[in-house]
């Protein structure tokens, strides 16, 4: 996976691709990066984040798995409870590599829309 | 403006020419920039967009690629579905292909299945040779008419052809379940395979149709999203069929799968997009609207019919006159010209009820 961390987050204009490139369902990072884009930019809040991460997490078809993936979520988000909701560091470690490693993991295991014409 | 492109099969869309080829990277490039919609290349190479999480936004991501597709006059993508219905026709195995579309009214059925038929008709072409005319026209389609014109227009039609029949409740709804015409248009559906053509019949509700009707098609539609003002609706195709088990019927209707992908979202554009067809929905509107007056002037006719037609209940009330009035009257002049209702039904025998509807009908003067 490509380089994804608070420095490549902040580079103007965002460079989607770069980081998406040759990722199954890509869309769901797609949109958290949506989500993470404007927080940035304006107020940055956990709260939202949390609402984003588990519509992701939902929609993940292998019960097992999808409870795995909240509990090291939960774990995992200890650390930017303590910098204080709402401060750029908590930003900057909700998107660090290690978070995205397994929220590809978990996007395979989505289900997913197709469309056709 | 240049002639938009369509691609009928998948094998034609993974040869596109590479000034096609530079024509979607080139938008695809200027979209990025622009942070606007990409339309996936893979729509062109397996004909499916991937559209992220089965949610609510998914559908808004397949209405910004087919607006995109539209706006930009960029290729349509080849229709999976449509060549599968093409396969199936013009294949081998004596294979027919029917379905139902429902959608709410004005939700764009009509023009949708249109769509369908005039993509069918270009595939069609393109494998099997001939004019897309050959296939589909106008003239294939049912505008609100009786079983009797449906029959008529059927035996007409020619072996693999793609017939739609718009509001199939007027002609086999499943209010007239037991009615001839409900009879004799299962009798030609039945010999659909043999002629092998693709029908769509059109309901706001599918369950206006008939019972035997909906058993035995292949497909459902359904018109689930209109986007009118950007020229296309969204449809929901599921196979459809019927499971035996203990003398129990159970309806199984699954979506379409394609390349191990289940799709849930097609697009149907209007008909005029496609170059053959144009002008195709103006003279749809006009056959229509003739057809709305036909059915109109028809309903009128019959109620009229209605009115001076002598039902058996009227024959029955005037015998009932007849027999009674000069009765109730001899006793009411027995009873010095007073209406004694118990006196008069120990002479007729009849019921309250009657005894004073009769009374009623001697003061308003009806004629026995």
């Amino acid at each position: 996976m490509p380089p994804c961390n608070s420095h490549t987050f902040s580079q103007q204009p965002f460079k989607m691709q770069d980081i998406l490139n040759g990722r199954p369902n890509n869309f769901f990072v797609y949109f958290l990066f949506q989500r993470w884009n404007i927080f940035l930019d304006s107020d940055f809040d956990v709260v939202n984040v949390d609402h984003a991460v588990f519509k992701l997490l939902s929609t993940c078809t292998d019960r097992q798995r999808r409870l795995e993936f909240m509990k090291q979520y939960e774990d995992w988000k200890k650390p930017v409870a303590e910098n204080g909701l709402g401060s750029k560091t908590a930003a900057a470690i909700m998107i660090s590599g290690d978070f995205f490693g397994y929220i590809a993991e978990a996007c395979e295991l989505i289900e997913t829309s197709t469309g056709g014409f | 403006m240049e002639e938009r492109v369509i691609f009928n099969t998948l094998d034609s869309a993974r040869k596109m020419s590479q000034d096609t080829h530079d024509f979607i990277t080139e938008y695809n490039r200027v979209a990025e920039e622009m942070h606007a919609v990409i339309v996936p290349m893979e729509l062109y190479e397996h004909g499916y967009a991937p559209l992220g999480a089965a949610n609510r936004s998914s559908v808004a991501r397949m209405v910004k690629i087919a607006e995109a597709i539209a706006v930009n006059n960029l290729p349509i993508p080849p229709s999976r579905y449509v060549e599968m219905l093409a396969r199936r026709i013009g294949g081998e195995s004596k294979q027919d292909y029917s379905s139902i579309m429902d959608g709410p009214k004005g939700s764009g059925k009509s023009y949708s299945s249109a769509y369908i038929g005039g993509r069918f008709a270009l595939c069609m072409a393109e494998i099997y040779g001939g004019d897309p005319y050959d296939y589909f026209s106008i003239e294939n389609c049912c505008l609100l008419e009786d079983t009797r014109e449906i029959v008529n227009l059927l035996s007409k039609s020619k072996n693999r052809q793609y017939i739609t029949i718009d509001d199939a409740g007027l002609a086999v709804g499943s209010r007239d379940f037991a009615d001839q015409k409900n009879k004799n248009f299962n009798k030609i559906h039945a010999t659909c395979r043999t002629k092998r053509w693709c029908l769509t019949l059109n309901a706001p509700v599918g369950s206006h149709i008939d019972l035997q009707i909906r058993e035995v098609v292949t497909g459902k539609l359904n018109c689930f999203g209109s986007y009118h003002s950007s020229g296309f609706n969204l449809l929901k195709i599921n196979s459809s069929g019927v499971r035996i088990h203990l003398n129990k019927k159970y309806p199984i209707e699954k979506r379409l799968w394609f390349d191990k992908k289940k799709f849930d979202y097609w697009v149907a554009y209007s008909p005029d997009i496609l170059p053959p067809y144009k002008g195709f929905t103006k003279e749809y509107d006009k056959r229509r609207d003739s057809a709305t007056d036909r059915v109109i002037a028809a309903v009128v006719s019959l109620e009229e019919l209605k009115e001076q037609v002598d039902t058996k209940r009227d024959k029955e009330w005037r015998g009932i006159k007849k027999k009674f009035i000069p009765l109730i009257n001899k006793t009411i002049e027995a009873d010095g010209g007073k209406t004694v209702v118990t006196h008069i039904m120990k002479t007729t025998g009849l019921s309250q009820y009657r005894v004073y509807q009769l009374i009623s009908a001697i003061e308003q003067g009806e004629e026995y």
